[in-house]
């Protein structure tokens, strides 16, 4: 037993002994022959091993190995009218030749020398859509081509007599489709032009910018480095707009960079330059960036940030951007119409954002803080500082801030003045006034809740008008899995406010707010987005608002409809649920003028419900010679109760016909009469807003009209304009349909067709009548 | 390794963000010397006009008054104007303008006028029936076409019985698409009629001018023209009916407010047959619990004094519509060759009865008259007694639309009956049945176009030898405004007097075709006269012609050109005169 298995180890050592030594005759025979080809039988059975997805057609294949020296040898192939077809077209590529060389020492795994490449008349698509995700992946896992050509390839390629003619490259993704062409030609000899250009594709994709890059690269003559290049790339996004940049590098060798970006902007003001100088290694970067914003066109005429010093050590895991002090230079679009606001600003900002625990390992992570110091711009100080951290190695993205700001505008004049020519220019009549702003931030926020406390206290203030008030808020943000939640909290406590309301006409008031009715189209769009089954955003947003004042009178309101200020106090609370209420807004004693006398709201309150309705409780007093007469108000602003009183009594039919036409009933004409009688129900019905009976009140009315059935009250202002219709009949042979026009007081022209029904005869009338009803 | 690719991703990081600024919104490129100074900081293309209004120019212009508001609005930035005239625009109808804030300096550019497309409505309710909307296309997009549409939608809905129907409006500018939507609610029948305050009226006063029927799907229209009727009659001060809707039905509240019951009117003036007149007219409105009237009248001008009094009394507590209507007027008449005095009286007893689609009118009675002929020919002193009725059927929609007629019919038969020895010397008896229709064709709202058709028809029935005898009330006049347009008024026939007539006119009219404001019309006349007893005789008047129709604010005012045009002259009658007629009225319609 023991003598077989020594045999049958002995025969398999013989085996093995064999196999080897046939290994190294076949070595030996392949090191020393000077040159095999592959039969193109074998290439074909090769290829046969490829995966079934692939089809490859071709007219020609030649692959050799030539020998160059005992342990070298090169691989040589020639590929003529090839085509490559990969999972239905996803990868479809064809071109006239592909040929080129590698040599390689066939002891060791080595690339030696590769040789100049030629690809001829080469068009390619990529379908990326069909590509599936794994094969994605793969290719992103295997991540290292790069790194391999940038090693193991560039170094030893013998470039010159390179040639590569990509006639079209055309990757598609859905339904965006990216077409290009690439051409390299090194037929000088170290001089390699690489020019690349996307063309005006807007048959194909009208989003996408045009393109070209035309680049030289001065080969190195030796194996070690002195690789030049010099570049420009132009992009044009759209009609009127360029960028233009030329990169310059230098490689003593090929670990090591020293570049010089140079970025020039046209038609994308403010952004006029960038400048990036520095050297790059794969474990540092280092250099200075310049900005320089502005333009002739551009608001901001000049302002330049210069050598700003930035550096990334990512072996050490910091980085730092540090721009000043220095001082820089705003410069403004002059305007001959505002003198006053100067057109060069000084001011020395200085920022510095440090990185710290900076890597890319597996994705980007880093802390970070950023200082912003800005001092003297004159009219504003701001100290901001912000730090925390972004952690982008996992599947989510994870981030802290931790902001502090401080932000004071020591002269609000001045920046309504360095405002006045911009699209955030102050409104009126905010803009008159002068005085100082506070704005305090601190918060924190990370990528689930967030915490953000502000406090706004103006002090400003102008002839007629002030506004003094704090107004301290927060925004709370919670990340959650159906959509961020948001909630903002403001308390505001008005200590000081006095503001002037634009001059208002109550008989033809402009339309002031945009008609919400031209909005079909937006409608629409949110009732399709409502009915369809797409999954709704669970965001939402909160607020809960506290407005208070310390007394009546702490606001006032400035308007030509009344002699003096309105004085107002507010307590009033706001919140997304309930809506605006509970709260309540006293208005104090004020004089007007209503019904062409002097009279006094001596109070009015107005009760806010969270319902909405909005409940009335005020007193108006009106004197006379004969009578003392109060106006008591109740309700609602829409449907106001009206109770009139008086000293002596009198009826509210009474009442109103003193109040509109300052006589007795009695006294009135029949148009008159009516318009009591209308003005008595519509109060009685409550559909007279609040609004209406103020410009009832305050304007000479000519006559006033009441549709019930619409609630629709309406009165003819003026005279002159009192003409309205009339059919009426007298007596039993004549009927007459006429025009009736009110001249003033009792005094009416109208004019009759009149009809004898006994001859058909018809006849105009006019006449001038004095009509009272008694 | 991840390291190595720290350049590339802070170049292509770099590339994001001059893309993501790159893609950003073109800045418009304008030219200042295209545009005028407006006011202010706003500069408007030349060759555009914009009027502004006071408190507009003072919004974005700023308030120049330099006091305490003055001050506060004296500068408006440019940014607050441009909020300010987007509104403002929005109300002419300039939905996208062009506003360019450069320089501080707000650049208008109005753009077109936006002007409305289709006109739809949404959620119609199923028991419905309007008419077609018309003259929405092409008008110009501004809120005040849009309220309009809303309050048509709603009222719309309130005359189909959904009397608390809402309805609301939206428009896409740039399709110019309005789109009304209804809200109907319940469909409801009127249940009752509710006074809210008591007015010391027996009851079924009021309810005898009503125009709707209790238990009738509810019609705004109808409760409209019944609030007109009772406004027009002059019965109370003021009165209104508002809807209450109930689940099962609907409440008309009414709100009464009674007033002075008495009017005294004195006028001066004149009229075109008359020249100058003065009158004088006392009017109770409101005679006891009945609401039953009484007015006397005197009315004189050179050629005529007229002195009148009546009185409608309605008698009866359970038929509230019937009435007793007494009346005397004395009348003196001074003419070129004629001076007489008229004494004339008449007892009618009368009788209005609504149902659903038209009003029924009836009256009958005596009329005892007397002449006393001072100067002309004829007999110095007549005395007539006649028993004297009329019928009048009409239709709710035409008594609405009388001021502007577009659909109805009004027809009326009166009747004049003279016995020989009941206060009469002879027997003679006159019918006349008179109506018009009107019909808005296609049922457009409002109308495109509105054919009429009127008629006339009617005899004396007597023995021939009584022709010289029979007063003018028995006789009948062709020619004038409200009969064949291309003669005069009563110039037909040539001389004497006709005893029976026939007529027939249609006329089309097309609403305010013209200027949107002018109604052009054709029309066409054609009528015969003839002798006692229906005896229509040659010639036959025919008169085509066209005109137009302005409703002015003091009436409509009408002017025509017809052609006369006379047919089967008897032989031996002279030729008649066929020049055109030139006619203009006020306040007359077809």
């Amino acid at each position: 037993m023991k003598k077989t298995v020594i045999n049958i180890m002995k025969a398999f050592g013989i085996l093995v002994l064999s196999l080897v030594g046939l290994l190294f005759v076949a070595i030996f025979a392949f090191a020393v022959s000077s040159e095999v080809k592959l039969p193109a039988s074998l290439i074909k059975k090769g290829l046969s091993y490829a995966p079934a997805e692939a089809k490859l057609t071709y007219d020609q294949i030649d692959l050799r190995f030539i020998k160059e020296s005992i342990n070298r040898k090169k691989l040589q192939f020639v590929l003529k009218k090839v085509c490559i077809d990969y999972k239905e077209k996803a990868v479809d590529s064809c071109f006239d030749e592909l040929s080129g060389g590698v040599s390689f020492n066939i002891f060791l795994p080595e690339i030696v020398k590769v040789f100049p490449l030629r690809l001829i008349n080469a068009e390619a698509s990529l379908d990326l859509e069909r590509l599936s995700s794994e094969e994605a992946q793969q290719t992103q896992s295997s991540s290292n081509p790069l790194d391999f050509i940038r090693r193991e390839i560039l170094p030893k390629w013998d470039f010159p007599g390179t040639i590569v003619e990509l006639k079209k490259i055309e990757v598609k993704t859905g339904e965006q489709k990216f077409v290009t062409s690439a051409f390299v030609d090194a037929k000088d000899n170290r001089r390699v032009a690489l020019s690349l250009r996307v063309p005006d594709l807007r048959e194909v994709n009208s989003g996408f910018p045009r393109a070209n890059l035309n680049f030289v690269v001065l080969w190195p003559d030796s194996e070690n480095g002195n690789f030049e290049s010099d570049g420009e790339l132009e992009v044009k996004p759209s009609a009127g707009k360029t960028i233009t940049v030329s990169l310059k590098t230098q490689s003593p060798n090929w670990e090591e960079i020293a570049y010089d970006i140079k970025a020039k902007v046209a038609g994308l003001a403010p952004l006029n330059k960038v400048q990036l100088a520095g050297n790059y290694t794969p474990a540092k970067t280092a250099g200075v960036l310049s900005i320089q914003l502005g333009g002739p066109d551009s608001e901001i005429k000049q302002l330049n940030f210069l050598n700003c010093e930035y550096k990334l050590e990512l072996d050490d895991q910091i980085g730092n951007l540090k721009c000043g002090p220095q001082q820089v230079k705003l410069a403004l679009k002059e305007r001959p119409t505002f003198k006053s606001r100067p057109a060069m600003l000084k001011f020395a900002p200085t920022f510095e954002l440090n990185l710290t625990n900076l890597s890319y390992e597996d994705g980007f992570k880093t802390n970070y803080a950023f200082d912003l110091d800005l001092q003297h711009l004159g009219f504003m100080t701001a100290d901001v500082s912000l730090d925390g951290f972004v952690d982008a190695t996992g599947e989510k993205l994870k981030y802290e801030a931790k902001t502090n700001a401080k932000v004071v505008v020591e002269d609000f004049k001045r920046l309504v003045t360095f405002l006045s020519d911009t699209p955030a220019a102050i409104p009126a009549p905010v803009n008159v006034m002068g005085g100082k702003v506070n704005l305090d931030i601190e918060g924190k926020i990370d990528e689930r809740r967030g915490k953000i406390d502000f406090a706004f206290k103006p002090d400003l203030s102008s002839a007629h008008q002030r506004l003094l008030f704090t107004l301290n808020g927060k925004v709370e943000l919670e990340n959650k899995a159906n959509g961020m939640h948001t909630k903002l909290t403001l308390k505001s406590h008005l200590q000081d406010v006095k503001l002037a309301l634009p001059r208002l006409e109550l008989k033809a008031p402009p339309q002031m707010l945009p008609d919400k009715r031209f909005t079909l189209a937006e409608v629409r769009e949110a009732e399709k987005s409502e009915d369809s089954n797409s999954p709704k955003s669970g965001s939402t947003f909160a607020y809960d608002v506290d407005v208070t004042t310390p007394q009546v009178g702490a606001i006032e309101i400035a308007t030509n409809l009344t002699k003096n200020p309105i004085p107002i106090g507010v307590n009033l609370n706001a919140d997304s649920e309930k809506g605006v209420g509970p709260g309540e807004i006293e208005i104090g004693r004020v004089a007007l003028e209503l019904f062409r006398r002097k009279a006094y709201l001596e109070e009015l309150d107005v009760e806010l419900q969270p319902s909405g309705e909005k409940f009335l409780k005020g007193n108006l007093s009106i004197q006379y010679l004969d009578y003392d007469i109060s106006i008591r108000v109740g309700g609602t602003t829409e449907a106001p109760k009206v109770v009139m009183e008086s000293v002596p009594p009198l009826s509210q039919d009474q009442i109103i016909s003193v109040l509109l036409f300052g006589k007795a009933p009695e006294e009135l004409d029949e148009t008159q009469r009516s318009s009591v009688g209308n003005v008595s129900s519509a109060i009685g019905d409550a559909a007279l807003s609040f609004s209406s009976l103020y410009f009832l009140a305050s304007t000479p009315v000519e006559s006033v009209g009441y549709d019930a059935q619409r609630g629709v009250v309406t009165a003819k202002v003026g005279l002159g304009k009192g003409t309205s219709l009339e059919l009426g009949s007298s007596g039993q042979d004549l009927s007459e349909v006429g025009v009736r026009r009110r001249l003033g007081n009792n005094w009416y022209l109208n004019s009759y067709v009149e009809e004898d029904s006994q001859t058909d005869e018809r006849s105009v009338a006019a006449f001038i009548e004095w009509i009272r009803r008694f | 390794m991840a390291k190595r690719n720290l350049a590339w991703q802070l170049v292509s990081s770099l590339c994001v963000f001059l893309s993501q600024h790159a893609f950003a919104e073109e800045v418009s490129v304008i030219n200042p010397d295209d545009y005028r100074h407006l006011c202010g900081k706003v500069f408007l293309e030349k060759k555009q006009k914009l009027e502004l209004k006071d408190m507009e120019q003072r919004l974005i212009c700023g308030d120049s008054s330099g006091d305490q508001i003055g001050t506060a609005w004296a500068s408006i930035p440019a940014n607050q104007a441009s909020f300010f005239l987007s509104s403002f625009l929005q109300s002419r109808a300039y939905h996208k303008p062009q506003m360019d804030i450069i320089a501080g300096n707000l650049y208008v550019k109005l753009g077109p006028k936006f002007r409305a497309g289709t006109f739809t409505l949404k959620n119609e309710p199923p028991a419905w029936e309007i008419p077609n909307r018309r003259y929405v296309r092409g008008r110009l997009l501004e809120p005040t076409l849009l309220d309009e549409l809303e309050g048509w939608g709603e009222y719309q809905l309130k005359m189909n019985g959904y009397a608390c129907g809402e309805a609301t409006v939206l428009s896409d500018p740039s399709t110019g698409e309005i789109e009304v939507r209804l809200e109907p609610k319940d469909r409801l029948r009127i249940r009752q009629v509710v006074d809210e305050s008591a007015t010391g009226l027996r009851g079924g006063v009021m309810e005898r001018y009503n125009a709707f029927v209790m238990g009738d799907y509810y019609n705004q229209r109808m409760v409209d023209l019944t609030q007109r009727r009772i406004a027009e009659e002059g019965v109370v001060s003021t009165i209104d009916f508002k809807p209450r809707c109930e689940k099962d039905g609907v409440t008309l509240l009414r709100r009464i407010d009674l007033g002075p019951s008495r009017q005294l009117r004195i006028g001066v003036g004149g009229s075109t047959d008359e020249g100058p007149r003065v009158r004088l007219n006392v009017r109770q409105t409101r005679v006891g619990s009945s609401a039953s009237t009484a007015q006397a009248n005197l009315d004189m001008s050179f050629e005529k004094q007229v002195a009148n009094a009546s009185i409608r009394w309605y008698y009866s507590r359970t038929l509230t519509s019937f009435f007793l209507e007494p009346v005397a007027e004395f009348s003196n008449v001074t003419e070129e060759n004629r001076k007489e005095q008229i004494f004339n009286t008449t007892l009618f007893h009368g009788w209005f009865y609504n149902f659903r689609p038209t009003s029924l009118t009836m009256r009958l009675g005596p009329n005892y008259s007397e002449n006393f002929l001072i100067e002309g020919v004829g007999p110095r002193r007549s005395t007539l007694t006649v028993l004297s009725a009329d019928l009048s059927l009409m239709d709710h929609d035409w008594e609405f639309f009388k001021r502007s007629p577009r659909e109805g019919y009004n027809q009326t038969l009166d009747l004049i009956f003279a016995q020989e020895g009941v206060g009469s010397q002879f027997t003679a008896h006159r019918a006349r049945y008179q109506g018009q229709h009107i019909f808005n064709i296609g049922y457009f709202d409002p109308p495109m176009a509105i054919l009429g058709f009127r008629w006339s028809a009617g005899s004396t029935f007597a023995t021939q030898d009584l022709r010289s005898q029979l007063p003018t009330r028995f006789q009948f006049f062709g020619g004038g405004t409200g009969s064949l347009r291309g003669w005069e008024s009563e110039q037909l026939p040539r001389e004497g007097a006709a005893f029976s007539e026939i007529r027939i006119g249609t006329e089309l009219r097309f609403y305010k075709l013209l200027f949107n404001m002018v109604d052009p019309f054709v029309f066409a006349d054609i009528g015969r006269l003839g002798d006692i007893n229906f005896r229509l005789s040659t010639p036959t008047f025919f008169s085509p012609g066209f005109g137009l129709r302005w409703e002015s604010p003091v009436g409509a005012v009408r002017g025509f050109l017809a052609q006369p045009v006379v047919w089967g002259i008897p032989n031996g009658e002279p030729e008649y005169k066929q020049s055109m007629r030139l006619g203009v009225t006020l306040g007359e319609e077809f």
